[in-house]
């Protein structure tokens, strides 16, 4: 808390006599925030069950006291547009409230660390399955600590799980079905093919163009791709379809290609590709295109 | 007898058949970078502002801010003060205003909403930044009341 005022000037320039001569001896103290991780992808959320996050798979919010003194710091979570931005093809999460805490602040001893646990829950309805939403886990300095506070984002990427032929279309002014494309055992030269469903949800008709986004040379893939997956070296290997049109309420279909050339990937190895799908006005989706090459044959 | 025993037991493995392949279906996995630490340390934590009279500002006060091992953008936000001065794009009746300045990235008058103070942070970098403060032009709530004001900078991954 800063402190200002004309009618106490005397006791204020003793205090900048202080100030400067904690200055001189060198006592200005710092402030730290470090949390861990700064940002994850869930994948195969499925709509209905409740997930303890790290009881599924381990990973926990970890927040790491590099300072002198205890902290505390104030969990919070929050919809991008709220707090936070999200990644291109993602849409914010519709409610901030299906992600929670099993705590609201936390408090770490001096040079320790302490952890949160999230827990996500998305409503049972069919239309809630193939989406890709961002959700902001805000980290804060709690309030009335004085000086300089800190904070910081962590931004969850949440997918919830691929589901080709649904009923229900899916939610969201573009659905797309299924998310997650995967062609197994691919081999070189063989051509496997795929084809995503895209709804147009909107009241505009609207035409849709396909394209990977990693064509964007700016684009951190880290942020994008699946453990242990690479991305696709060539965009060659996928072809993708003309740019379509869709009225309003209509699905589109996108068919799409996989390839192999004669030189490329080794045998037994995951590539990805995120495939973006763009319309001519508003946010784009995406669908994630796997390839996994066939094994190579086991030698005695 | 011994039919109803093997039925039970091919009833059983059904039922573990299924159980297994829903715990199976309904597993999620996570995705995350090993390096992925967002971290942010200021020196110093608190400014000492020190005499400004109504209408004046306060000389630039110099911070800075250490990224940890993840590039990051810093936002800064302001609060309003404890005794009702407001937090203001510039001072004015009972209103004061707080100047942020992280070159090369544009000077930033704080609001309690976040604004970008410095728009990407090299991981292990350091951003060197001012803040200055200016007076309202005139005080209606009185001599000592208490009119301190918090400031939050945060990072996050750009």
């Amino acid at each position: 808390m800063f402190r200002s005022s004309n009618r106490v000037v005397s006791v204020i320039r003793r205090a900048m006599v202080l100030v400067l001569l904690a200055g001189l001896i060198g006592r200005a103290t710092a402030a730290s925030l470090k949390v861990s991780p700064a940002r994850f992808i869930i994948h195969d959320v499925v709509p209905g069950i409740e997930y303890d996050v790290y009881k599924e798979t381990g990973l926990r919010i970890t927040l790491y006291n590099d300072d002198k003194a205890a902290r505390t710091w104030v969990l919070s979570v929050h919809r991008p547009s709220e707090r936070g931005q999200w990644e291109r093809g993602y849409a914010e999460i519709p409610d901030a409230g299906w992600c929670w805490f099993d705590r609201n602040e936390v408090s770490v001893e001096a040079e320790g660390k302490a952890y949160a646990h999230l827990f996500l829950k998305v409503p049972q309805e069919e239309k809630y399955n193939n989406q890709h939403w961002v959700v902001t886990l805000g980290i804060d300095g709690k309030p009335g600590a004085g000086g300089i506070s800190l904070a910081a984002d962590v931004r969850v990427q949440i997918e919830t799980e691929s589901v080709a032929g649904v009923e229900q279309r899916p939610y969201g002014i573009l659905g797309i079905s299924p998310s997650v494309i995967e062609f197994e055992d691919v081999v070189v030269g063989a051509v496997e093919n795929g084809r995503v469903a895209i709804y147009n949800n909107d009241e505009e008709p609207h035409t849709y163009s396909v394209r990977p986004l990693f064509d964007d040379k700016s684009v951190d893939q880290k942020v994008y791709l699946t453990h242990s997956y690479r991305a696709v070296p060539d965009p060659l290997w996928i072809s993708l379809p003309q740019a379509f049109d869709i009225q309003p309420g209509g699905v589109g279909i996108a068919d799409l290609h996989v390839e192999l050339p004669d030189d490329s990937a080794l045998p037994g190895s995951q590539w990805e590709s995120i495939l973006l799908i763009v319309p001519d006005e508003g946010l784009p989706g995406f669908v994630r295109v796997r390839v996994a090459t066939k094994e190579p044959p086991k030698t005695e | 007898m011994r039919r109803l025993g093997m039925m039970l037991a091919i009833l059983c493995l059904m039922g573990v058949t299924y159980q297994a392949q829903a715990a199976d279906t309904d597993t999620i996995t996570v995705t995350v970078s090993l390096e992925s630490v967002i971290s942010v340390t200021v020196t110093p934590d608190t400014w000492a502002i020190g005499p400004v009279t109504l209408g004046s500002t306060s000389a630039a006060a110099p911070f800075s801010a250490t990224i940890g091992n993840t590039a990051s953008k810093l936002e800064i936000t302001g609060t309003d003060a404890a005794g009702a001065w407001v937090l203001d794009n510039a001072a004015g009746a009972d209103q004061f205003a707080v100047s942020a300045v992280a070159a090369p990235d544009p000077a930033i008058n704080l609001s309690t909403s976040y604004q970008v103070l410095a728009a990407s942070v090299p991981a292990y970098g350091s951003r060197g930044f001012t803040l200055t403060y200016s007076a309202p032009t005139s005080d209606t709530k009185g001599g000592g009341v208490d009119q301190g004001f918090t400031i939050t900078l945060k990072a996050s991954a750009p």
